[in-house]
C-alpha cells in the first residue's frame, strides 16, 4: 500500500492545496459583486479571478481528486499494488505541469476567458496547452483503471468485480467520453486560432463540442460521491448496502445517460433547431433516474444500519445513526443539498422553465449548491476516510471534521439560497459589479450581501479542512484499511453485462451518434459559412499586425 | 432476484412514471402554449453587418409588419446593444431578432422569459407578447470581455394605442439621452 | 463454470433488452421532437417533412431578413474582414516613413508632439489609423484637411503609413490587454472620471473606456487614449455626442458619448490626455 499511498496523497495534495486559495478567490468575488467595498476592486481582476476559480474548481480539484480516489480504491479492492505505477506517476507529472502552465497564464492576465473558454474569445495559447495537458494526463488514469480492472477479471474469472472498482472504472470510461468534447473543441476550433493557423473560429461548433463535456463532466465529478454513498457509507453507518446489482445498474446508467444530454445547456442557442434540443432534453430526464435510485438505495441502506442499532418505528432509525461519523454526517448533509439542488436541476432541464433563469445567477447558485455543496462535501468525507489509510496515522480530529462539514453546509446554503432568489429576480451572470441604484438591481442588494457572509463561512471551513488534513499528517500512528460495504445479498455470480462495459460503451456510441451526429455535422457540411474572427484577450507588446522586416529594404 | 432488488425495481418503475408525467407535461405545454426553444438556424456574416443587409444601422429598432406584429432588430457587440433603447407596444406579438458583431453575448429581459444567447454567425430570434407596460432592463448575461458588466440596455413597453404608425420602412427606437 | 450451479441471467438477454430499449427511446424522442412538436408550431401548419426540417432548423423563415428596409445608412466602408486585416498586415514601414514626412507638419515628427487639438499618431494601432484614413477618404468622417489628404493615399499607402506610426515610440502606448489590477477601479471610486474609465456606468449602459481604449483592455479599431492630446479627445467625444462624427461601427461611440454629460466628457478627456 506504500507506493499507492504516496501517489494518492500527491494527488490529494494538489487538489486540496489549490482548493483553499480558490475558495478565497470565490469569497472575494462575492464581496466584489455586493454593495460592500472590496479590496482591489478592479473589473479586470474579477474576470481573472473567475477564470482562475473556475479552472481550479472545475478542472484541477476534481480531476486530481478523482484520480487519487480511483488509485486508492483500485488498490484497496484488488488487494495488490497498482499495475503501471510508474505510468501513473508520469500521468500525475503531466497533469501538474499542465496545471502550473494554465494557472501561471491566468495569473499573468492573458487568459481571462473563464473556464468555459467562450470562443471566439481567445486566450493565450499557453492556457489551452495547460488545460490540454491536464486533461490528457488524466487519460493515463483512465487507461490504468481499465487495465487494472481487466487484469483483475482475468485473474478472477466469472467472479463479480468488486462494486467500488466497477464504479471507478465506469467513472474512467465516462471521463474518456466526456473529455472528447473539450478535446475536440481545443484541437478543432481553438488551437488553430491560438497557434495562428487561422484567424477565424466557429463559435457554434465550439459551443456544441463543449456541450458534450459540459454536462457529463459533472457526473465525472459526482461519481466519487456516489461511490462513497454505496461502498463506504453503509460500513461507516454500521450497516449494509441494500442491493449490489442495482448499484451497478446505477453506475451504468450514469455512464450511458450523462453523455447524450449536453444540448440542454444550449436550449437558448440559435445554432440548433428545436428537434435535437428536445431529443437531448428527453434523455436528460433519464439521467435523473440513477440519482433517484441512489436516494432510495442509500436511505434503505441507512435504515438497515439504524435498525441494527435498535432504531424502532417509522423514522426512529434516523436518530440512532452514528451521526458523529464524518462519512455519515456528510452523507446526510449532502443528501439535503442534493435534494434542493436536484429540484433546481429539474427546472433547468425543462425548456419553458429554463427560459426564466437561463444565464442568471440561478444557474450559478444551482451548480454551487449541487457541486460545491453536495459533491464536494463528500470529497471532504472521503478524504477523512482515506487519510488514516494513506498516511498510516489517525485523523485529528473527528470532532473538528464535524465542525468543518457543518460550516461548509451552512456556508453553502447561506451563499446559494439568496443567489437562487437573485437569479429568479433576473440577476445576470458573471458581472464584476452592479450599480445598486438601478431599480431592478436594487432588489438584489440584500441578497448579494447575505451571500458574502456565506462566502466567509466557506472560507473558514476551507481553512479548517486544511488544518485537519495537515495536522493529521503528524498524528498517532495507526494501521487501517478501507472497508468496503457488503451488500445485503452479496452476489456470487453476475451477468457479464453488469460486470463489464463492452455493451455499454457500444450503447453510448450509438446514443452519441444519434444525439450529436447531425448537430455537430451540420457545422461542417450543412450550414453556410458563419465563422467569426478570433478575439484575443491579450496581445504581445509589439505592435500587432506588424509585418516581418520589409524584404525590400 | 432478491427481495431488496425487487423493491428497487418497483421504486425505479415509480420514478420512471414520475419522469414520464413531467415529460408529458413538457410535450403538452409545448403544443398547447407554444413555449418552445427558438428553432430558426439562420447564418449571417458577423464582419459586415454594418455594410449591408438586415442589420444595417438604419434598419435597427422596432418595425411594424403587415400583419400588425412588431419586429425588433438589434446588434449585440462589445460592449453595448445597438440600439440601446427600444420601444415596443404591449398586447402585440413582438419578435426580437439579434445577432452579434463580435463575440458571444446574451439577451435577457428581466422579469420576463425573453432569454436567448447571441452567437456570432447566427441570428437569434425570440418571440413574445408583453402584457405589462413599463421599462424592462436588458442586460447582456454572457461573459463577453472586460466591459461585460456595463452592457445594459432598456426596452420600454408602451400601451398598444400609443405605438406610432410606422409604415413599411419606419423604424423606431427611443430617445434616452 | 460449475455445471451444478444455476445459470445466471444470460448476457444475451441483457444485450437484446438494452439495445431494444435504446432503439425504442431514440425512436420515441425523434418522433416527439421532430414530428409531433415540429408539426404544430404557433403559426403556420407544416407537413411531415416540413416538421422535420423545422426541427433541424433547416427551413428558417427568411421573410424577416428580406423585409422592406429604409435606405441604408452605412457608418464606415471599412469592415474587419480577413481581406482588410491582410491588407493592413502587409503595410510596409519604410514606405510609410516616406509618406509620413508630409504628416509631420501637423502631427509632429514621427507622430510625437502634435499641435494642440491634433491627434498624436505615434504608437497608434495600425488598424485604427487605417480605418480613419479610409473613412476620411470615403467622406464617412468629415474633416476638410484630412479628406483631401486621404484621397491622395491609396489603400496600400494607408496601410504603409499605419504600419510606420504603429512602430513609433514616445507616443501612445501599445495596448496589450494586460495591466496590473489596482483598487479604486470599481463603482465606488470617488472620482467620476476614474469610475467611467475603469468601471463604466451600467445604469446608462456606458462601457468602461478602458475595456476598449486601455490600459486594461483593447478592441480592434479602438485607439489607445492614454497620453493622447486632451484637446483632440474633447473635440472628438463632443463630435460623437452631437452626431457630427458618425463613422463608429454600430454606433458604439455615439451611444456612449450621447449618454455622458458635458462635464464627464471633459473629465474623461483630461484623465486620459496629456496636460
Amino acid at each position: 500500500m506504500r507506493g499507492i499511498s504516496r501517489l494518492a496523497l500527491a494527488h490529494f495534495a494538489v487538489a486540496f492545496g489549490l482548493f483553499l486559495p480558490s475558495v478565497l478567490l470565490g469569497a472575494w468575488q462575492m464581496l466584489m459583486r455586493s454593495t460592500l467595498s472590496a479590496p482591489l476592486d478592479d473589473p479586470g481582476l474579477y474576470y481573472l479571478s473567475v477564470t482562475l476559480h473556475g479552472t481550479v474548481m472545475a478542472y484541477v480539484l476534481t480531476t486530481f481528486f478523482v484520480m487519487g480516489f480511483g488509485y486508492a480504491v483500485a488498490t484497496s479492492t484488488m488487494g495488490r499494488s497498482l499495475r503501471g505505477l510508474s505510468f501513473a506517476w508520469a500521468g500525475f507529472g503531466i497533469c501538474v505541469v499542465g496545471t502550473l502552465i494554465a494557472a501561471a497564464t491566468i495569473v499573468s492576465g492573458r487568459a481571462s476567458v473563464l473556464y468555459t473558454f467562450y470562443p471566439p474569445l481567445l486566450a493565450s495559447r499557453w492556457y489551452y496547452a495547460g488545460v490540454f495537458l491536464l486533461v490528457g494526463g488524466s487519460m493515463t488514469w483512465v487507461v490504468l483503471m481499465i487495465v487494472n480492472m481487466l487484469a483483475w477479471k482475468r485473474e478472477h474469472r466469472g467472479q463479480p468485480v468488486p462494486l467500488a472498482m466497477f464504479a471507478v472504472t465506469a467513472t474512467a470510461y465516462l471521463w474518456a467520453w466526456s473529455a472528447s468534447g473539450v478535446a475536440a473543441e481545443l484541437i478543432g476550433v481553438v488551437a488553430p486560432a491560438a497557434f495562428g493557423i487561422t484567424t477565424r473560429m466557429d463559435a457554434g461548433l465550439a459551443r456544441t463540442l463543449f456541450s458534450v463535456t459540459l454536462h457529463s463532466i459533472v457526473y465525472f465529478w459526482l461519481m466519487p460521491a456516489y461511490i462513497a454513498f454505496y461502498t463506504l457509507l453503509p460500513t461507516a453507518a454500521g450497516g449494509r448496502l441494500f442491493s449490489d446489482r442495482m448499484a451497478r445498474l446505477v453506475f451504468i446508467m450514469f455512464l450511458v445517460f450523462s453523455l447524450p444530454v449536453g444540448m440542454h445547456h444550449l436550449f437558448a442557442d440559435p445554432e440548433h433547431g428545436e428537434g435535437f434540443k428536445f431529443l437531448q432534453g428527453f434523455f436528460t430526464f433519464f439521467v435523473v433516474l440513477p440519482t433517484l435510485m441512489t436516494v432510495f438505495s442509500i436511505c434503505a441502506s441507512l435504515e438497515i444500519a439504524g435498525r441494527l442499532r435498535g432504531g424502532r418505528g417509522w423514522l426512529g432509525w434516523i436518530a440512532v445513526l452514528p451521526w458523529g461519523e464524518p462519512m455519515v454526517l456528510a452523507t446526510g448533509l449532502s443528501l439535503l443539498m442534493l435534494g434542493l439542488g436536484g429540484l433546481g436541476g429539474l427546472i433547468n432541464m425543462s425548456y419553458a422553465m429554463n427560459s426564466m433563469i437561463h444565464n442568471t445567477s440561478w444557474v450559478t447558485a444551482h451548480f454551487h449548491l449541487i457541486f460545491g455543496g453536495a459533491v464536494v462535501i463528500m470529497y471532504f468525507a472521503i478524504a477523512y476516510e482515506l487519510w488514516p489509510v494513506l498516511t498510516g496515522r489517525a485523523l485529528r480530529s473527528p470532532r473538528l471534521a464535524r465542525w468543518q462539514l457543518w460550516s461548509w453546509f451552512a456556508g453553502m446554503l447561506i451563499v446559494t439560497i439568496p443567489w437562487h432568489i437573485a437569479g429568479l429576480l433576473g440577476q445576470p451572470r458573471r458581472m464584476a459589479l452592479f450599480d445598486y441604484r438601478m431599480p431592478q438591481v436594487a432588489r438584489w442588494a440584500a441578497l448579494d450581501d447575505i451571500s458574502v457572509f456565506g462566502g466567509v463561512l466557506l472560507l473558514v471551513s476551507a481553512l479548517l479542512l486544511a488544518v485537519i488534513l495537515l495536522r493529521s499528517l503528524v498524528g498517532v500512528r495507526t494501521e487501517s484499511s478501507l472497508h468496503f460495504s457488503l451488500a445485503l445479498h452479496p452476489p456470487t455470480r453476475i451477468a457479464p453485462a453488469l460486470n463489464g462495459f463492452a455493451l455499454w460503451n457500444g450503447i453510448v456510441l450509438a446514443l452519441m451518434i444519434a444525439a450529436y451526429g447531425y448537430p455537430i455535422g451540420q457545422f461542417l457540411w450543412v450550414l453556410k459559412p458563419h465563422s467569426a474572427p478570433a478575439y484575443p484577450v491579450s496581445r504581445p507588446s509589439l505592435p500587432p499586425d506588424f509585418p516581418a522586416r520589409d524584404p525590400h529594404q | 432476484m432478491d427481495a431488496a432488488e425487487r423493491t428497487e425495481w418497483h421504486w425505479m418503475a415509480a420514478m420512471l412514471a414520475l419522469l414520464g408525467v413531467m415529460m408529458t407535461v413538457i410535450v403538452v405545454t409545448s403544443l398547447a402554449h407554444a413555449l418552445r426553444p427558438p428553432s430558426n438556424v439562420e447564418t449571417i456574416d458577423p464582419d459586415t453587418l454594418h455594410l449591408a443587409g438586415e442589420f444595417v444601422d438604419s434598419n435597427l429598432g422596432s418595425a411594424r409588419e403587415a400583419d400588425g406584429s412588431v419586429t425588433v432588430r438589434l446588434i449585440a457587440q462589445q460592449y453595448s446593444f445597438a440600439p440601446d433603447c427600444l420601444t415596443v407596444p404591449a398586447d402585440t406579438p413582438v419578435r426580437f431578432r439579434i445577432t452579434s458583431a463580435d463575440v458571444v453575448h446574451g439577451f435577457l429581459l428581466i422579469d420576463t422569459n425573453v432569454n436567448t444567447m447571441v452567437v456570432p454567425g447566427f441570428v437569434a430570434e425570440v418571440r413574445t407578447r408583453f402584457t405589462r407596460p413599463g421599462e424592462y432592463a436588458l442586460p447582456c448575461h454572457e461573459f463577453c470581455g472586460l466591459g461585460h458588466h456595463a452592457m445594459w440596455a432598456h426596452v420600454t413597453v408602451i400601451p398598444r394605442d400609443q405605438f406610432p404608425e410606422l409604415g413599411a420602412t419606419g423604424r423606431l427606437r427611443c430617445a434616452r439621452h | 463454470m460449475n455445471p451444478d450451479e444455476k445459470p445466471i441471467a444470460s448476457d444475451k438477454s441483457w444485450r437484446s433488452r438494452s439495445w431494444l430499449a435504446l432503439a425504442a427511446l431514440v425512436a420515441l424522442s425523434f418522433v416527439l421532437g421532430f414530428v409531433v412538436l415540429g408539426a404544430a408550431p404557433g403559426d403556420t401548419p407544416l407537413g411531415f417533412w416540413g416538421a422535420i426540417c423545422r426541427g433541424l432548423g433547416l427551413a428558417p423563415d427568411r421573410a424577416a431578413a428580406r423585409a422592406a428596409a429604409p435606405v441604408a445608412v452605412v457608418p464606415s466602408l471599412v469592415a474587419w474582414t480577413p481581406a482588410t486585416l491582410a491588407t493592413i498586415a502587409l503595410g510596409r514601414e519604410s514606405r510609410g516613413e516616406f509618406i509620413a514626412l508630409n504628416c509631420s507638419v501637423c502631427h509632429g515628427e514621427r507622430g510625437v508632439n502634435s499641435a494642440p487639438g491634433i491627434p498624436m499618431l505615434a504608437g497608434m494601432d495600425a488598424p485604427a489609423l487605417y480605418k480613419q484614413l479610409a473613412d476620411f477618404r470615403s467622406g464617412k468622417r468629415s474633416s476638410g484637411v484630412m479628406h483631401g489628404i486621404a484621397l491622395a493615399l491609396s489603400d496600400q499607402a494607408a496601410a504603409d503609413v499605419a504600419a510606420y506610426y504603429a512602430r513609433q515610440s514616445g507616443g501612445l502606448p501599445v495596448l496589450t490587454g494586460v495591466s496590473v489590477p489596482s483598487g479604486g477601479h470599481g463603482l465606488q471610486a470617488l472620482d467620476s472620471a476614474t469610475r467611467l474609465v475603469f468601471a463604466g456606468d451600467p445604469a446608462r449602459g456606458i462601457a468602461a473606456c478602458a475595456a476598449c481604449h486601455g490600459p486594461d483592455g483593447y478592441k480592434l479599431g479602438a485607439p489607445a487614449l492614454m497620453s493622447q492630446d486632451s484637446g483632440y479627445l474633447q473635440i472628438q467625444v463632443a463630435a460623437f455626442a452631437q452626431g457630427s462624427r458618425h463613422n463608429d461601427i454600430n454606433e458604439q461611440m455615439r451611444s456612449i458619448a450621447m449618454a455622458l454629460t458635458d462635464a464627464e466628457r471633459l473629465d474623461v478627456a483630461r484623465l486620459y490626455g496629456r496636460r
